[in-house]
């Protein structure tokens, strides 16, 4: 395996104090604000304003690197083998990409 | 085992390890958490009778006591990750155990306070 870690280790840090921030307001919104900032007609009216498309878009790209650059960072721990590993790191950039492209669609998509 | 050069091998299982241990566990459930997060959201395609009542559903009791766990992993791999960028930095390595309990104790009040609002508080409920 290439040896990235010092780069890997600096984003994984800057991606984790973005998303404090953007989590802070996205639990505040989503739980704390009404149960009717979650239903349809509210999420239609913040994404019709591109700054909130803009926002989701950030905070799903980086919660997803984050999260599954941590899990490949679990299987670093404990699976050892080459093969081993490229078998896990192409399971999990699939499923990451793939949870990305249903985010995508879900956000750029979604008009009355 | 209780040898004496075999107590010098004997792992610590002190602060260090439980707030790693925690921060992995709870990033785990993160991940789970959101992947099935972008999944029910898509759903949101299908149109606002679909979409409400979906949302109608997770807000039933089971899914509200959900969220408070949901806000207790978010709490702790926040908090103890702005502790572990802290000390990346060089700063407060001395007193790792003492912010521990410090996260510990802030997570314990901010997640019980959020949780019984999410649980029993939750504005708008519809049931």
């Amino acid at each position: 395996m290439r040896q990235t870690g010092s780069y890997t280790w600096l984003l994984q840090r800057l991606s984790g104090v973005i998303l404090f921030a953007l989590l802070v307001v996205h639990f505040a919104l989503m739980h704390y604000m009404g149960f009717e900032k979650r239903l349809y007609a509210d999420v239609l009216r913040r994404l019709s304003n591109p700054l909130w498309k803009t926002f989701d878009l950030i905070f799903l790209s980086l919660a997803l690197s984050h999260g599954w650059y941590g899990v490949w960072a679990v299987v670093q721990d404990y699976v050892t083998r080459d093969a081993w590993r490229i078998v896990c790191l192409t399971v999990i950039v699939t499923i990451g990409l793939s949870l990305f492209s249903l985010g995508l669609v879900t956000v750029v998509s979604f008009h009355a | 085992m209780d040898k004496p050069v075999m107590r010098s091998y004997r792992y610590r299982w002190g602060e260090g390890m439980w707030s790693h241990v925690f921060h992995r566990l709870s990033g785990l459930a993160l991940v789970l958490y959101i992947s099935m997060h972008i999944w029910v959201v898509h759903h949101i395609q299908h149109g606002q009778a679909a979409y409400d009542s979906l949302m109608d559903l997770l807000h039933k009791p089971m899914f509200r006591v959900g969220e408070a766990l949901l806000l207790a992993a978010i709490l702790y791999h926040s908090i103890n990750g702005m502790r572990l960028v802290v000390m990346d930095g060089g700063v407060g390595m001395r007193w790792h155990r003492s912010t521990f309990w410090l996260v510990f104790a802030i997570c314990a009040i901010l997640g019980i306070a959020g949780g019984i609002v999410l649980v029993f508080f939750s504005a708008g409920a519809r049931v």
